[in-house]
């Protein structure tokens, strides 16, 4: 497992075929996904949107249409799954735009998220950590992975 | 190791990866996991070369690729109203159909060679160490040698799939 991943990671991408009640299996463009529950969401906050990450270099790509609201980060935690980071690693694209915020949970947990577009997001990390580890895998080192909240409900 | 998919029939390309983790042993952990994706090698931060899998065999290194004929300017006008409308999957599925070199080499026919190195805070890869660097551009060499590569056909992970571009940009060899 990725040591840098010591906190939750999310992501979310294509998921059309998943089952909800069991794991699926990894294959070279997708990686293994498995059902986890989140607590019920109090609160969602937007603390950026239409980020352009600073690793990207081309000064033509303009993140100026890739905004999320609250609905579409709810949306997105209802659909989250959970996955390994070097399987997620090498197999989902990467997007240089991104949006952010926090969320806070009915008991008490909260977090950082980041989403970026192209389907998929990345990056929340939750305190405690240890709450949310898939029974299979290490506790705090786990992605979770939703299906794809559908273009049109992102503000591009 | 990865775990191994069925035999390369021949190798075409070399694809350099960063491991996105800050540690070697976080990443031969995450191989023992079944059907893990991963690399041929993996290069410490002081240069130590590990072989994680058979260069005969086939691993889950490489995403979906890119259109190489975009980067090279020379795509038909049927590929590029094909790519008209962004659908990477798509995008993958008509590279996967051609022949190398017309495409980037793909986890069919490449060694995958990562290095150990995390994504800093500001989502940019951290520097490859010198060693790093030394290390990848002997093996570069030697699997060039060995199964007959030709130096036009190694790249970074970024040139081949929608990857971070900042993924083993200070690689050398």
């Amino acid at each position: 497992m990725v040591a840098r991943c010591n906190g939750m990671l999310v992501i979310l991408l294509a998921l059309g075929c998943a089952a909800r009640n069991r794991c699926t299996v990894g294959t070279e463009l997708m990686p293994p996904l498995c059902p986890v529950k989140l607590p019920a969401i109090r609160t969602v906050s937007i603390v950026s949107n239409a980020d352009k990450s600073p690793a990207e270099t081309d000064p033509n790509v303009s993140c100026a249409g890739f905004t999320v609201d609250e609905q579409v980060v709810r949306r997105y935690f209802e659909l989250t799954r959970s996955t390994n980071e070097n399987d997620a690693h090498h197999t989902l694209d990467y997007s240089p735009c991104q949006a952010a915020g926090e969320v806070v949970f009915e008991d008490g947990q909260t977090g950082r998220w980041t989403l970026s577009q192209a389907r998929l997001a990345e990056g929340i990390r939750l305190r405690p950590e240890e709450t949310l580890g898939h029974p299979q895998r290490q506790p705090g080192r786990d992605e979770i992975c939703g299906r794809p909240v559908r273009p049109h409900r992102l503000r591009r | 190791m990865p775990a191994p998919k069925h035999a390369t029939k021949h190798v075409n390309g070399i694809i350099v990866h960063q491991t996105g983790g800050s540690t070697a042993a976080s990443s031969l952990s995450s191989y023992k996991n079944a059907g893990a994706s991963g690399a041929h090698f993996l290069i410490d931060r002081d240069g130590a070369v590990y072989q994680t899998a058979s260069m005969y065999k086939k691993t889950w290194h490489v995403g979906k690729l890119k259109a190489r004929c975009v980067v090279e300017q020379r795509c038909t006008p049927v590929e590029l109203a094909a790519l008209k409308k962004f659908n990477p999957a798509a995008e993958h599925k008509q590279e996967s159909a051609k022949p190398a070199p017309s495409r980037y080499p793909s986890n069919d026919d490449s060694i995958g060679i990562e290095l150990v190195g995390k994504v800093l805070a500001n989502g940019v890869y951290e520097a490859v160490t010198s060693d790093q660097n030394s290390s990848v551009a002997w093996l570069v060499s030697e699997i060039q040698k060995t199964l007959r590569v030709p130096v036009t056909e190694v790249f970074r992970y970024p040139d081949v799939s929608r990857k971070n571009p900042s993924e083993a940009q200070t690689a050398t060899w």
